[in-house]
């Protein structure tokens, strides 16, 4: 799944490991396993925290949402816009 | 971005959250921010008071506004004599705080709730103002609009839609034969539509003034539909007073016919709230035409009698859906009260029943294709109805001329985009000086098109060379200044775009991705 190995092996250097030793990052409000990250809010957050913060109000449902990596936990290049709308997004 | 706050579009905009890009006005940034801790940690900032669409960085004390940084720039030119104003920065806040810390945050920052919620009820104001003004205006196109508008106004003063309430109150205490219905809607559309268009008073004046030219037109169908059925009915008048006992009971089949045909028009047309009021009239119009032709099977003294009653039925038709009980309960009664009353009728009957049951069949038969046509008319003029509403709901409609996201990938590309003044900026390699000044001196020079296609990356050395490409090779204009100054300036231009945009080469999410 991770096609990171392909680019050039710099996997390393570009992956963002988690600043914490652990090396895993917990969703903010469940302390679960964190598979999202907004930006807009600057949080990591589990699916379902995903759902309850994002349905509550259109404005929230507008912010763009990063996968991460299920091995990893690193941002992908595929995002999730409202409430299960997916898209990748080129970098630019 | 814009005046009024995205949340509930009612409000101007006075906040800008920069997580959710979105400017709302105080009370709906409590309401939004305060709904999850995640929300809760957003900053918000004011809004720039000169074009509501940044957020504010500075507030100039001499002018007394808060700016964001192009207005800033804009209004304190170095040339002029503001630029010597003195400005202070704007912090920005989070949480969920009340009134009285942002007043405490910003010095500046007056307590303009009661300035909107007085807004608010002066809108209100404004609306029952143009309420007034509309009924008022009907009387000439329908003459008993006027004494209605007494129970219209009340009704509006309490702002109560309530449909059946504001039938029933005016129609039990007036006996008025049907055409009192027909002024009933109009009335109570006139107190729905204001409902609708609370924003501002003129888009309300102007979609309820479309909705009056329609409920106008809709009223005078109800009256000449109205009117036929009535000739209609006065027509079988003689006919019916003849067959008095089974009229009534054709009376009872065909009103729980029209009933639920009625009822189930309504019901379909139901989902379109301002539609049902104009549809109501037609059903019942059909209904109440059907009961009043069953009613006639009475002679006179029943009329004089149950002429009340007969409005009470017309109410509880147009009420509720107990229209058809209503309706059996008054056919019975005539049945069960039918003989006593009916002497003059009593004699006629004793025509032989072969030519009675012959006139009986004609009369079914006249009926039936009378009430098809009458069926067949109501269900087209709904459809007009419909398709008017739409059109105009459409047209009045203030969603076509506002935002629309087409495309939520595109609007989400284009909100994470960099930007630079506002424009879009490609975050890729920079063509760093000789292109740019290239293309201006391009501009400038027009012979130097003529290049454009063969010098794709040129010094400016050379742009001075061959900027006069007839004359190329003359030695003795090695060097136009002009060109230089260009060219020069160019550079630094470029060289400044450069630095502002550095970090190009981030990801979207200003880390960096790896493409799993």
């Amino acid at each position: 799944m991770c096609k990171g190995l392909e680019q050039g092996g710099n996997r390393s250097s570009s992956c963002l490991k988690q600043g914490f030793s652990s090396g895993l990052v917990n969703c903010e409000l469940c302390n679960s396993r964190a598979s999202l990250y907004c930006q807009a809010d600057d949080a990591y957050l589990c699916r379902k925290c995903d759902k309850w913060v994002h349905q509550a109000n259109f404005l929230a449902l507008r912010h763009i949402r990063c996968f991460l990596c299920s091995t990893c936990q690193s941002l992908t290049q595929r995002y999730l816009i409202g409430a299960s709308h997916e898209v990748m997004l080129p970098t630019m | 971005m814009g005046y009024i706050c995205d949340f509930c579009g009612d409000q101007p905009s006075l906040v800008y959250c920069r997580s959710d890009a979105a400017c709302l006005c105080l009370s709906c940034d409590r309401n939004v921010h305060s709904a999850n801790a995640l929300s809760k940690r957003h900053s918000r900032i004011l809004l720039c008071e000169r074009c509501n669409s940044q957020p504010a960085f500075v507030r100039c004390a001499e002018e007394k506004v808060s700016l964001c940084q192009n207005c800033d720039w804009m209004g304190h030119d170095a040339s002029t004599s503001n630029s010597t104003h003195k400005r202070q920065t704007i912090n920005s806040y989070s949480g969920c705080p009340s009134s009285g810390e942002l007043s405490s945050i910003w010095s500046f920052f007056s307590q303009s709730d009661s300035a909107g919620e007085s807004a608010c009820e002066q809108e209100l104001g404004l609306m029952s103002i143009s309420e007034n003004i509309e009924s008022t205006s009907w009387d000439p196109t329908v003459n008993t609009i006027s004494h209605n508008s007494a129970g219209v106004a009340e009704v509006n003063g309490d702002c109560n839609v309530d449909k059946g309430s504001g039938w029933t109150r005016t129609s039990i205490p007036e006996h008025r034969p049907a055409p009192q219905l027909l002024d009933q809607p109009a009335g109570s559309t006139d107190t729905s539509l204001p409902k609708f268009c609370p924003q501002t008073k003129y888009p309300g004046l102007s979609e309820d003034d479309l909705y009056d030219d329609f409920n106008i037109d809709e009223v005078d169908l109800n009256l000449e539909n109205y009117e036929e059925l009535f000739g209609v009915t006065l027509n079988h008048s003689e006919e019916l007073l003849e067959n008095g006992g089974i009229d009534s009971l054709f009376g009872t089949k065909d009103m729980s016919a029209a009933d639920s045909t009625c009822q189930g028009a309504v019901a379909a047309e139901g989902s379109s709230i301002g539609l049902v009021y104009a549809i109501q009239p037609a059903c019942s119009n059909a209904a109440s035409a059907d009961s009043v032709m069953s009613n006639k099977t009475d002679p006179i003294l029943y009329f004089t009698t149950k002429h009340a009653h007969s409005s009470l039925s017309f109410s509880g038709l147009t009420g509720e859906s107990s229209a058809g009980d209503y309706q059996d309960c008054g056919a019975s009664s005539m049945l069960l009260m039918g003989e006593p009353p009916w002497c003059p009728p009593c004699t006629e009957s004793s025509i032989p029943s072969a030519t009675r049951s012959d006139a009986v069949m004609r009369y079914k038969e006249k009926k039936k294709t009378r009430n098809i046509i009458i069926y067949k008319l109501c269900v087209f003029v709904a459809i007009l109805v419909i398709e008017g509403a739409c059109l105009i709901a459409v047209l009045a409609s203030k969603e076509r001329f506002e935002k629309r996201v087409r495309y939520a990938s595109r609007k989400a590309r284009a909100d994470v985009r960099k930007r630079v003044k506002g424009r879009f900026v490609k975050a890729g390699p920079q063509v760093l000086s000789g292109d740019v000044g290239y293309r201006t001196a391009l501009n400038k020079f027009p012979r130097l098109r003529l290049w454009k296609d063969s010098c794709i990356r040129t010094s400016f050395a050379e742009i001075c060379l061959c900027h006069h490409p007839s004359h190329c090779f003359q030695p003795h204009q090695f060097f136009n200044p002009s060109v230089f100054i260009l060219g020069v300036s160019a550079y630094i231009k470029a060289a400044a775009i450069t630095a502002t945009t550095a970090p190009w080469n981030v990801s979207v999410m200003g880390k960096k991705a790896c493409s799993c």
